[in-house]
């Protein structure tokens, strides 16, 4: 099979699976939006001498007493919830993206290595992944967040990074040692290949396709735990956007009949993290060849 | 292994039936702060003294705004350092011990002991406890304390015997005292149920049993009013009040709260806010008005000082500084700093109404004089300890003076700090100012209240519109509401203590 007939057989079932399709038009929306915020945004809500508390708890624009620029009502501080939300999504994707790769990165590499020479390494990374996984990660980046004096979006980045770089590992591993096995792998090693060249000339592009995976269905799930974090108030500071914030602080308003300030950073939240969970869903279906597709 | 099963089930079926049966207490209440601890020197937060009110007395008591005698039937005061009580005779500890003298020269010395008691400052005060017969006790303090009385309603007095023979864990979860109610249960973070005392002194009282619900989440708290569960609430949240005065079912009980709600501000040499065109600037930035109406959803009044009306040494005549935010800009400028500075506000975010919002809301209005605030708002855990350690000059704090004379605050909170003596113990900017430590310190030999009214009202008038040594914001205001079908007759008081021999159905 040549490469050309892989990437079209790739695109052909992408092309035929709405999911997937539904899926990354949602990200690359709202990744769209994220990067565009201040174009887009009518307001910085983070810009303390441009945000007024006299715009405080206006409804939506379409509603009696709801006034442009702030189309989907203000919160209590007089904050457009259009504009924050954008602002938001910037540090949901920034602490996810951030993530992915320092977690991704450290986690193969520790994966690789002791998928590779087995012993004290393997013995001390598994272990300690063992240990990490009995905990819940919610409860684990709340302690250790607990511990930081400083708050931040980079200590919730650091936090999590280390509650959640033994997912990747547990995965490198085991792929790794399924592609040790491999006839080429020994014919390398036969024709005198060093260390370095085995691991990352043969082993590592060869084993790395789960990680594709786990990074896509991880990334939401590390959105996800930004939210609640700071839905909790452990997370970012209030002096920083983000959607999980934007919930706690509208939630005390619902009984008081104001609905727009949880239901749509809400709604955002929930859109973005099952457009990444349908792509990612695709992403496992095509990569695994145990799966039969029916399409 | 049957027959044990058999067991099981009919221990869970009488459970179940017990339960209602249970829940079924006279009056259910929800309250928005849990007690932490059933030792009644532990913590000297209203929240617990609320709670240990029921179960514990005075020497006096605070009733309907007055002091009334309670385990003292009256007292004498010969002189600046003397104080002497004559105690009731035939009251008895929830356990059947009498009370006595030596009861209360055991509380008063535990006081002192900082491992059981947050009244240490008070403990400190005390030179000598002596006790002349069973019922006579006298006091004796290291210097004259103008207001020593006027806190008596909040050191309570434990049985010596049984505090002793106990591990303080224990006493720290049960208390014996002297109070119209017995802890039934204490389950914590979930309820407290409270049983009359047949045998108080004053009189069983008309309430039988009483189910406290601590609830912190204000809108399950609104939740459980709303659905029945409970007969009463305490802080019902600003945000929903709207919505509660307009249930036909429920009815709102609003009153001016003691509490006053200020900016306190550093004045160590150097600092921007050493000059007071600075500390005047910062006070002229900030809208109030629109504080109360925006923040506070109307339920507050501004106020151009701390002590509330009640307190000696309110000064009727104080104004606030208008809003003037160019007033604000120009005086920066005066003082050197028209491209502004930088400072953190310091904020609780879980201890007073609207605490971090209002903490945003003068961050919004002294970015627009040009003053960059970053704020720090984290739990009430986390900031008090800061506070007293002395971590941040500048921070968003509330205030009621338990004992109702300004002198004691104003040691606590703006005496320069004197650990020896026990001064400025919550002075957490280490604010000092000489004219006021000494004009303070010429008040505590004034017994005479007209007297100690006026040097006070003077002291007051220094410190806020001379010196801006506070930045006054509101007084909060209690709010309760109350299921009308309960036909709770309900007065609250001015330290929003729960004191449930006070109500009545």
């Amino acid at each position: 099979m040549t490469e050309h007939r892989i990437k079209s057989r790739f695109l052909y079932h992408y092309l035929h699976d709405p999911s997937a399709i539904i899926g990354s038009v949602l990200m690359v929306v709202f990744i769209l939006a994220a990067l565009l915020a201040p174009v887009l945004a009518p307001q910085n809500p983070y810009d303390l001498e441009t945000v007024s508390l006299a715009n405080f708890l206006q409804p939506p624009v379409w509603m009696e007493g709801g006034q442009a620029p702030f189309w989907l009502g203000t919160d209590d501080q007089g904050r457009g919830i259009f504009s924050t939300m954008l602002y938001g999504l910037r540090t949901s994707l920034l602490v996810g993206f951030s993530v992915v790769a320092v977690a991704g990165t450290f986690g193969v590499l520790m994966g690789l290595l002791a998928g590779y020479y087995g012993g004290w390494i393997d013995v001390v990374t598994m272990r300690l992944a063992d240990t990490f996984f009995s905990f819940s990660t919610t409860l684990m980046a709340i302690l250790l967040l607990g511990l930081f004096k400083e708050r931040g979006v980079i200590t919730v980045v650091v936090a999590i990074c280390i509650v959640d770089w033994v997912r990747y590992a547990r995965t490198m591993r085991g792929s790794v040692m399924e592609v040790k096995q491999e006839a080429y792998i020994m014919a390398a090693k036969a024709t005198g290949a060093g260390d370095v060249r085995l691991l990352f000339k043969h082993l590592m592009p060869n084993a790395i396709a789960p990680i594709f995976v786990v990074v896509a269905v991880d990334l939401a799930v590390v959105i996800m735990l930004e939210a609640t974090l700071s839905f909790l108030g452990v997370g970012v500071p209030i002096t920083q956007p983000s959607l999980g914030m934007m919930i706690a602080i509208g939630k005390d308003y619902v009984y008081a009949g104001m609905w727009w300030m949880v239901l749509f950073p809400g709604a955002v939240l929930i859109l973005l993290v099952v457009g990444i969970n349908l792509f990612a869903d695709w992403l496992r279906e095509e990569l695994n060849p145990k799966i039969e597709r029916n399409a | 292994m049957k027959n044990v099963l058999l067991k099981l089930g009919i221990v869970f079926c009488l459970v179940l039936m017990a339960t209602p049966a249970l829940a079924a207490a006279d009056l259910v209440v929800a309250v928005d702060t849990p007690p932490r601890t059933m030792n009644p020197h532990g913590s000297d937060a209203d929240a617990n003294l609320s709670v240990m009110a029921n179960f514990f007395d005075g020497l006096l008591q605070l009733s309907g705004g007055e002091f009334k005698p309670a385990l003292a039937e009256r007292y004498e005061h010969p002189d600046l350092l003397t104080w002497k009580f004559f105690l009731r005779k035939g009251v008895t500890f929830h356990n059947g011990n009498a009370f006595d003298a030596k009861d209360v020269k055991f509380s008063f010395e535990r006081l002192s002991d900082p491992e059981v008691s947050e009244f240490t400052n008070t403990g400190k005060s005390i030179d000598t406890i002596e006790i002349i017969d069973d019922y006579t006790v006298v006091i004796k303090t290291k210097e004259p304390i103008p207001w020593f009385a006027n806190n008596l309603h909040q050191i309570f007095i434990m049985d010596k015997e049984s505090t002793e023979a106990r591990d303080p864990g224990e006493v720290g979860q049960k208390p014996i005292g002297t109070g119209a109610y017995k802890l039934v249960e204490w389950v914590k973070g979930s309820y407290l149920r409270l049983e009359a005392n047949e045998n108080y002194w004053e009189g069983a009282p008309p309430i039988k049993t009483v189910e406290v619900n601590p609830i912190t989440e204000s809108s399950t708290r609104f939740a459980a009013l709303v659905s029945g569960k409970v007969d009463l609430v305490t802080g019902v949240p600003v945000e929903l009040y709207d919505k509660v005065a307009a249930n036909p079912k429920l009815e709102t009980i609003n009153r001016p709260a003691r509490r006053a709600i200020f900016l306190a501000l550093g004045n160590a040499p150097g600092a921007p806010a050493a000059d007071i065109r600075v500390r005047k600037a910062i006070y002229m930035a900030i809208d109030e008005d629109e504080i109360v109406e925006k923040v506070m959803r109307g339920q507050a009044t501004p106020t151009a000082q701390v002590p509330d009306p009640a307190t000696i040494g309110y000064n009727p005549d104080l104004q606030r500084y208008p809003f003037d935010p160019a007033k604000a800009k120009a005086l920066l400028k005066e003082a050197g700093y028209e491209n502004g500075f930088e400072i953190t506000l310091a904020a609780p975010n879980d201890r007073y109404v609207q605490d971090a919002q209002i903490a945003e809301a003068v961050a919004k209005y002294l970015a627009k004089v040009g003053i960059k605030v970053n704020l720090d708002v984290k739990p009430k855990s986390v900031f008090f300890p800061e506070v007293q350690e002395g971590k941040h000059d500048f921070y968003l704090i509330g205030w009621l003076d338990g004992a109702f004379d300004m002198g004691r605050t104003y040691f606590n909170l703006l005496h320069t700090l004197d650990k020896e003596r026990g001064y400025g113990t919550w002075n957490g900017t280490r604010y000092s100012d000489a004219d006021i430590d000494r004009l303070l310190q010429s008040t505590t030999h004034i017994v005479d209240q007209a007297e100690r009214a006026k040097t006070l009202q003077e002291l007051n008038k220094l410190a806020m519109t001379d010196k801006i040594a506070w930045i006054p914001l509101h007084y909060q205001q209690d709010i309760y509401a109350l299921q009308k079908a309960a036909q709770v007759k309900f007065v609250p008081r001015a330290d929003r203590w729960m004191v449930y021999k006070e109500i009545s159905k």
